[in-house]
């Protein structure tokens, strides 16, 4: 599903390059939950939003089921992660004017979904998430956890095939981070590939594989004990 | 989706009341001047449009080349417009009015109806032709457009005239009285529309010109020049090269032989210096500056400078609305990256910000109509009109929704455009939310804004002493204390009784009788004086020949510089006058005492010259040749009173009018006033444009207040460190002001060199002007400094009293 070969990305400073990310080339399968782990400044999220198609690479090529995603413009782009990805953040990103309801319904606006059909869609995750009774609540009057909850939703709503999430949890107590992580663990069990960024040893068990980055490399690439 | 953004759009305005409400709030105000504004100028621009076929009909004016100036004038003879009916196939049908005062039954007039005993006094009075009325297509109530004038003795009356005096009655066939003369009645023929208020023509009172003759030959003659002269030509004539046909054949076999038989020219000198001229009938209004006629009227100067107010005040109002949209764009960063992320393309996002800003725009022109159709009383005082907002009209309303959305994309389409171009990466990983590129602007945009409201202070300023120094100069003769009354004639051969016997009232200092004042709508006439013995020399000068009694130069205060004023006696066989310096000099006169002027076969001894004054000849204020003569014109007295108690004299004057059994009201106006009321126009553009000049900067002003929250909310976070590590207020407030005083000295730059070169163009159009003084500029800078400080303070203020932790404990 993805193929990134030799990806580099790196910001200048002066005449110097500052590395983020060097020789970086991974191959994920459909229907994995990888987990990317590395300390603050390794280029883990730089990794996320590169394979997220908010960033480029500098040098590589990024191949996303099948396309050469490096030589599209951002017009193509934008439509390739608009039908097959949904992104989790880790300060929500939620829209502060739109209620929890016209949040999820968003993505579905952006892509030409006729309400009926919109309408059903929506009423069926708030369902689905528990959060019916939320609805027509603004992103202030919820907690981090709640809040989170209607992140992963408007995340999903459009049934993506490529779930990412940034530090999903590093904003939540533990209690509300393992919600999260259970979500994650069932869509996964549905059929959803799912990328996280993560630091925490114990969100990464939820998943099926771990990449360890440092300073721009890949350092190691296995499976999580006991997952 | 549409729904989506204006619910963002409205939410969004919610939880920004004073940005929302400043952004609305301001483009209303613009909004509603500019519809005024509109309106106003639509009805300037729409003047005699309601005459079904004006673009056929013309008004003639002759050019006429004097001293290397073209003095231009609407007056022709009698026969004019019939011998251009006559020759001239292109013409389908010629027409005169005749308004002129020394007719009697023209202007003013003392009238009675049959079976009235009182007589009432009208304005308004002018001789018209039948095929005038025909061809202005003048709207009848009742009697024919086609007949009401045809016959003699007719009288046509306007419908608000008719109502006056016999209510909703049909008057048709009712008599009519003029000055008491009851040998010589007229008929009311017909009741017409009142004249609209965009018509150049405002009278009252029709009276035929069918077999009418004012002194024998003067229907015939070519050189007694009353009449206003309108022609309306056949379809598809070129006019232009008519009237230089007709221009040539009216001059060079009319009017010049005449000319050269009655000695009053040389062979070709008619030729050579006139022109005869057709004016589009629709021109007349705001294109006559030059053209002496004695209509008011409107002036495509005001029309322009009305119409660039207008358009500068929605541009600041527009300048706010970026500036506010672009300011705000670190509130909405977020939103656009996420949205971004969500799979919202540039263009949806585009549409997105446009749409809100078209929704403010649209409820902004909605406050902003109510706001007009509000003022709009004031604003008709103002300009002295009774326009109506067309605001029921489809075509109003879809101008100003097609304006509302077509100001919302211009005011939208940079903060749009700016806006959608945040890129998620860099909005979530919190680098700069907003480019330097966008503040640059900002601060172009605010300079442009300061150098506008500059200009319109310095503006306005230079306009309001140009208007005092108007109405404040010296004139030539003193206007305090003067009491003009009017309808004296009625009084007959008692009136320079009266007059006698008014100035033993204790409070009068001199009573004259005399129709001549230096003031506009009262009797001029035209003459050619020349010095004795040269008529056949030179051209003589046009000049004003005035009747006026021996206490005429006391009453007005006027200054005799040489020679002495009018015995109570003149001597038998003597003919003495009095004329003016400009006369002297025209005439090239040395020693001008005992000289004599002629004017015709007559001859006057020059017994005095009297120090210029300036008498509103045209509607300019410059002094023209002017002979002064003893008699009696007997309409108007003007008394000079002492400053002691004038209720008392006046009470005193009515008195003495009532003891001589004058038939009517004892009426009086104050000279002083009635000169204030000819610089009525001048007045009405000062006030409007201060008006307008002070909305501009007030919004200007909103639009800053709002930013500088901005400016200082930003800066909050530095200036609570700042304040930690020691900084005083002043310092503070130093920095939080220093960069809009920046600007404001750019935009002073800017703005004065722009000030200056308008100022001095509009001066040139006044012949008795200021000197633009360098204190104009102080103020106005005092002034935009001021209002730019006091503006930022409050919220640069709030941050130097605010507790720093405030600001510094969440972090």
């Amino acid at each position: 599903m993805i193929n990134l070969q030799h990806i580099e990305r790196y910001y200048r400073a002066g005449l110097a390059k500052n590395w983020v990310l060097r020789d970086v080339s991974i191959e994920i399968q459909e229907g994995e939950f990888v987990t990317i782990m590395g300390p603050s400044g390794s280029g883990k999220s730089t990794l996320l939003n590169i394979i997220g198609m908010l960033d480029t690479p500098d040098r590589g090529g990024y191949e996303f089921l099948d396309e050469p995603v490096h030589k599209f413009k951002e017009r193509r782009r934008t439509e390739l992660h608009k039908h097959y990805i949904g992104f989790v953040f880790q300060a929500y990103h939620l829209i502060d004017e739109l209620t929890v309801y016209e949040n999820i319904e968003t993505p579905l606006l952006y892509r030409k979904i006729k309400g009926s059909e919109r309408k059903a869609m929506v009423a069926n995750i708030l369902d689905e998430f528990n959060i019916v009774a939320k609805k027509d609540l603004f992103p202030h009057q919820l907690s981090g956890g709640q809040q989170q909850l209607v992140g992963v939703a408007r995340a999903i709503i459009g049934k993506p095939k490529l779930l990412l999430a940034d530090e999903p949890t590093g904003n939540l107590h533990s209690s509300q981070g393992e919600m999260i992580m259970d979500l994650f663990k069932q869509l996964h069990t549905d059929g959803m590939t799912i990328l996280q960024v993560t630091h925490s040893e114990k969100n990464a068990k939820y998943g099926t594989r771990v990449i360890e980055i440092e300073d721009g490399y890949i350092r190691k690439d296995y499976a999580p004990t006991d997952g | 989706m549409i729904w989506n953004y204006l619910r963002i759009a409205y939410r969004n305005a919610r939880k920004n009341k004073v940005i929302a409400g400043i952004n609305i709030f301001g483009l209303a105000l613009g909004v509603a001047a500019c519809m005024l504004i509109a309106t106003y100028v639509l009805h300037e621009t729409s003047y005699d449009s309601w005459v079904p076929e004006n673009d056929r009909i013309f008004r003639m004016y002759a050019a006429y080349k004097q001293d290397g100036e073209i003095l231009k004038g609407t007056h022709f003879s009698a026969n004019t417009a019939i011998t251009v009916n006559q020759d001239f196939d292109e013409v389908m049908a010629a027409g005169r009015f005749m308004d002129n005062e020394l007719f009697d039954g023209a202007g003013e007039n003392n009238i009675r109806w049959d079976g009235d005993q009182n007589q009432h006094r009208e304005d308004g009075f002018s001789y018209a032709d039948q095929e005038l009325i025909t061809m202005l297509g003048v709207p009848m109530v009742y009697g024919e457009n086609a007949t009401a004038l045809a016959s003699p003795k007719t009288i046509v009356l306007s419908k608000s005239k008719s109502e006056k005096y016999f209510g909703k009655t049909n008057p048709i066939g009712k008599t009519l009285y003029l000055n008491s003369n009851d040998e010589d009645p007229y008929t009311i023929s017909g009741v017409m529309e009142d004249f609209p208020s965009n018509s150049h023509l405002n009278y009252d009172f029709l009276i035929t010109l069918t077999d009418v003759e004012f002194g024998e030959g003067e229907q015939t003659r070519w050189f007694q020049n009353n009449y206003f002269t309108y022609v309306q030509l056949k379809p598809n004539v070129d006019y232009t090269a008519l009237e230089e046909r007709v221009s040539r054949r009216i001059v060079g076999d009319y009017m010049a032989p005449a000319f050269v038989e009655a000695g009053y020219q040389q062979p070709g000198e008619l030729e050579r210096t006139l022109d005869l001229k057709l004016q589009p009938l629709a021109n007349i209004h705001l294109h006559s500056g030059e053209i002496s006629d004695t209509y008011t009227r409107g002036d495509i100067r005001f029309v322009w400078l009305f119409s660039i107010v207008g358009g500068l005040i929605l541009l600041i109002a527009g300048i706010n609305f970026i500036n506010l949209s672009t300011a705000r764009s670190a509130n909405r960063a977020k939103e656009v990256g996420m949205r971004k992320v969500l799979g919202s393309h540039r263009k949806e996002l585009i549409g997105q910000f446009l749409s809100e800003s078209v929704l403010i725009t649209l409820v902004a022109f909605v406050v902003g109509a109510a706001l007009a159709q509000a003022v709009l009383p004031f604003f008709n005082q103002m300009v002295d009109q009774e326009l109506v907002l067309p605001l029921a009209s489809p075509l109003f309303l879809a101008v100003l929704i097609a304006s509302a959305l077509l100001v919302g994309l211009l005011a939208g389409g940079y903060p749009a455009l700016y806006l959608s171009r945040f890129k998620p990466i860099t909005v979530f990983s919190g680098g700069r939310s907003e480019g330097s590129g966008s503040s640059k602007l900002r601060s172009g945009l605010v300079v442009f804004q300061f150098a506008i409201s500059i200009v319109l202070i310095a503006f306005t300023l230079v306009a309001h002493r140009q208007f005092n120094f108007m109405l404040d100069r010296e004139v030539g003769y003193d206007r305090q204390q003067v009491i003009q009354l009017s309808s004296t004639d009625v009084l007959g051969d008692q009136v320079t009784t009266y007059r006698d016997e008014i100035q033993k009232i204790s409070g009068v200092a001199a009573a004259s009788i005399s129709d001549y004042l230096p003031l506009s709508d009262t009797k001029r006439n035209g003459n050619t004086f020349y010095s004795e013995g040269k008529t056949e020399a030179d051209n003589g000068t046009a000049g004003q020949a005035w009747v006026v009694d021996r206490f005429y130069l006391e009453t007005l205060g006027l200054e005799l510089v040489e020679g002495r004023n009018f015995p109570d006696q003149i001597p038998e066989g003597q003919n003495y006058t009095i004329v003016n310096e400009e006369m002297v000099s025209k005439l090239g006169l040395e020693s001008p005492i005992g000289k004599k002027i002629q004017r015709g076969d007559r001859k006057d001894e020059i017994i005095g010259v009297v120090k210029d004054f300036e008498y509103f000849l045209y509607s300019d204020d410059k002094t023209y040749p002017l002979a002064l003569f003893p008699g009696i014109s007997s309409t108007l007295m003007s008394v000079k009173v002492d400053g002691q108690n004038i209720a008392q004299t006046l009470a005193a004057l009515e008195e003495t009018w009532d003891a001589f059994g004058a038939k009517m009201n004892f009426e009086y106006s104050f000279m002083d006033e009635s000169f204030a009321q000819m610089y009525a126009q001048v007045e009405r553009v000062r006030t409007l444009f201060s008006g307008f000049a002070i909305l501009a900067i007030f919004i200007a002003c909103l639009g800053l207040f709002a930013l500088s929250a901005f400016m200082v909310e930003r800066r909050q976070k530095e200036m609570s460190i700042r304040k930690v590590l020691g900084a005083s207020g002043q310092n503070l407030f130093g920095l939080l002001t220093r960069q809009f005083l920046i600007l404001n000295l750019i935009a002073l730059l800017i703005g004065i060199p722009i000030a200056i070169y308008f100022m001095r163009e509009w001066l040139q159009d006044y012949s008795h002007r200021i000197a633009i003084s360098w204190d104009v500029f102080a103020i106005a800078a005092m002034i935009g400094l001021a209002f730019t400080l006091a503006t930022i303070s409050y919220h640069a203020l709030r941050t130097v009293f605010a507790n720093p932790m405030d600001s510094l404990r969440d972090e």
